[in-house]
């Protein structure tokens, strides 16, 4: 009574074959005009099946419908994300890669061995108590402490006590406030992920739909920037200071600078 | 591009639609991964709307959301894809993030039926000959929805998202014949299920879905011997 009953794995396999078949002379007609939506249901290369269960099959796997690919916009900012920060362990070209690596380590022990035996003659020669504490250095020396050390500080500084009394540059003085590093950072606090992964991941949450908003923060793929953020609350004020949402084509930038406090939101 | 030039004089092949879809596919591929964004979306556009549909059909409503994950996941190891199947690839994150998904709900991946699909099917299936012209792609992917898990991965791997039955096995985790016998069973079903909308039309009973007829040929085992997936 059904044919189908009596068909074969060879039937079958023709039939599954056969629906997506349809599709892709379909959607490859309509490509070149970048898939407009509005051509989406017209599909002219599709001819009706007789079976029953190839219509359904071509319906299926019939061409995409409008809403189906809503998430463009959001897939492309997660791969600006992913571009701008790329995977730690790329293998691309591995000989010539491996050659490169092997070059870098050796110039970096050179280079640690080179200043570490500096440092050891200096450390013998001086005997600094804090070796490692920068203090002022010439280059930003404050401007009525930068005459008694001379020019090279590692060498010619004799170790014994300074005669004039005044302390020794490099420790600590008491009636000062401690000069604030130039070196800071003015990240915030974000210590596991880079800057530019989490703009990306704030440009992929932003390009949700509202509602959707606040579930994408339960799932693990936003896990860390809402880490970042501190909370689930805080993840749009984050997001607005990393990537304000007014320019939504614009490409990610890996660094954009967090706006200062002042900054009012702008929406 | 022999094919996309055949194409453009009329009258392309089906075998050269396969293959163009193929290599178009991976070229898009070394495309994006060289950071050609246009190829990305190409990407997205070619493979969304089918990991869409499996999606539904794994973790209903909440398909969406998984599907961005999916992008997500798929933009940031798009560098570490080697080759292959570029779809098949994509369509094993897409699964492994919706078993994540419902491993977090606690929840079996099993459909909530909708009924009013079928009652819809059973009389635009009377009223019109060619099913096909009336049959939409929402309908049809409820009643493939309705087989048993396995079969209805099988087919929809198959038939929506395009994978051989290689592939498809790759992406569940199961052999090749595993696949075809899991959708030839779900194609049986769906006959027979479209033929009892057919000859009955009032009665549309969800879960009068006839078993699978296992006396027939002794190719249509059940094969539940194989590893459970996820």
């Amino acid at each position: 009574m059904n044919p189908f009953r009596r068909v074969d794995h060879a039937e079958t396999e023709r039939l599954l074959d056969s629906a997506r078949a349809d599709v892709d002379a379909s959607s490859n007609q309509a490509r070149p005009a970048t898939s407009s939506e509005g051509e989406v249901a017209s599909s002219p290369a599709r001819v009706p099946p007789a079976d029953p269960v190839a219509g359904v099959l071509a319906a299926a796997a019939g061409p995409a419908r409008p809403g189906e690919l809503a998430g463009e916009e959001a897939a492309l900012a997660a791969f600006r994300a992913a571009r701008a920060t790329p995977a730690p362990s790329v293998p691309h070209r591995p000989g010539r890669r491996r050659l490169t690596t092997g070059a870098l380590v050796w110039i970096g022990a050179v280079a640690v061995t080179a200043t570490a035996g500096a440092a050891f003659a200096a450390v013998n020669l001086d005997r600094t108590p804090e070796p490692v504490a920068p203090g002022p250095s010439r280059t930003s020396g404050s401007p009525d402490r930068g005459a008694p050390t001379s020019g090279e500080p590692g060498r010619s500084t004799p170790p014994g006590p300074p005669a004039s009394g005044q302390p020794s540059p490099s420790a600590p003085v008491s009636d000062r406030p401690p000069v604030p590093g130039p070196p800071s950072p003015g990240t915030p606090s974000t210590p596991g992920a880079p800057a530019g992964q989490l703009h990306g991941l704030c440009r992929a949450w932003q390009a949700k739909k509202p509602e959707q908003r606040e579930q994408a923060l339960r799932t693990p793929a936003f896990e860390r920037l809402v880490a970042a953020a501190g909370g689930v609350a805080e993840v749009e004020a984050y997001c607005q200071r990393l990537a304000p949402e007014s320019r939504p084509s614009e490409p990610a930038k890996p660094k954009a600078p967090p706006s200062p406090t002042g900054h009012p939101a702008r929406r | 591009m022999v094919c996309f030039a055949a194409a453009e004089r009329g009258g392309p092949s089906r075998a050269c639609h396969g293959a163009r879809m193929t290599g178009e596919l991976s070229e898009a591929v070394s495309a994006a991964q060289a950071g050609d964004e246009d190829a990305f979306r190409l990407l997205y556009r070619s493979l969304q709307p089918g990991l869409l549909r499996y999606l539904t059909a794994l973790v209903g409503p909440d398909a969406e959301d998984v599907a961005s994950e999916t992008w997500l996941q798929i933009s940031r190891d798009l560098p570490t894809f080697t080759g292959g199947e570029f779809r098949a690839w994509a369509v094993t994150i897409a699964r492994n993030r919706a078993m994540d998904h419902l491993r977090r709900l606690r929840r079996r991946p099993s459909l909530p039926v909708p009924v009013h699909a079928l009652v819809d099917l059973a009389s635009t299936a009377d009223t019109a000959e060619g099913a096909s012209e009336t049959i939409g792609t929402e309908t049809a992917l409820a009643l493939i929805a309705t087989l048993p898990p396995r079969e209805a991965e099988a087919v929809l791997l198959r038939a929506v998202i395009g994978l051989d039955a290689g592939s498809a096995g790759r992406v569940l985790g199961r052999r090749a014949g595993a696949v075809r016998t899991a959708a030839h069973r779900g194609l049986r079903r769906l006959a027979a299920v479209l033929e009892t909308q057919r000859a009955a039309e009032p009665s549309v009973e969800v879960d009068g879905v006839p078993p699978p007829r296992t006396g027939g040929s002794s190719s249509l085992r059940a094969p539940h011997a194989e590893p459970a997936d996820g």
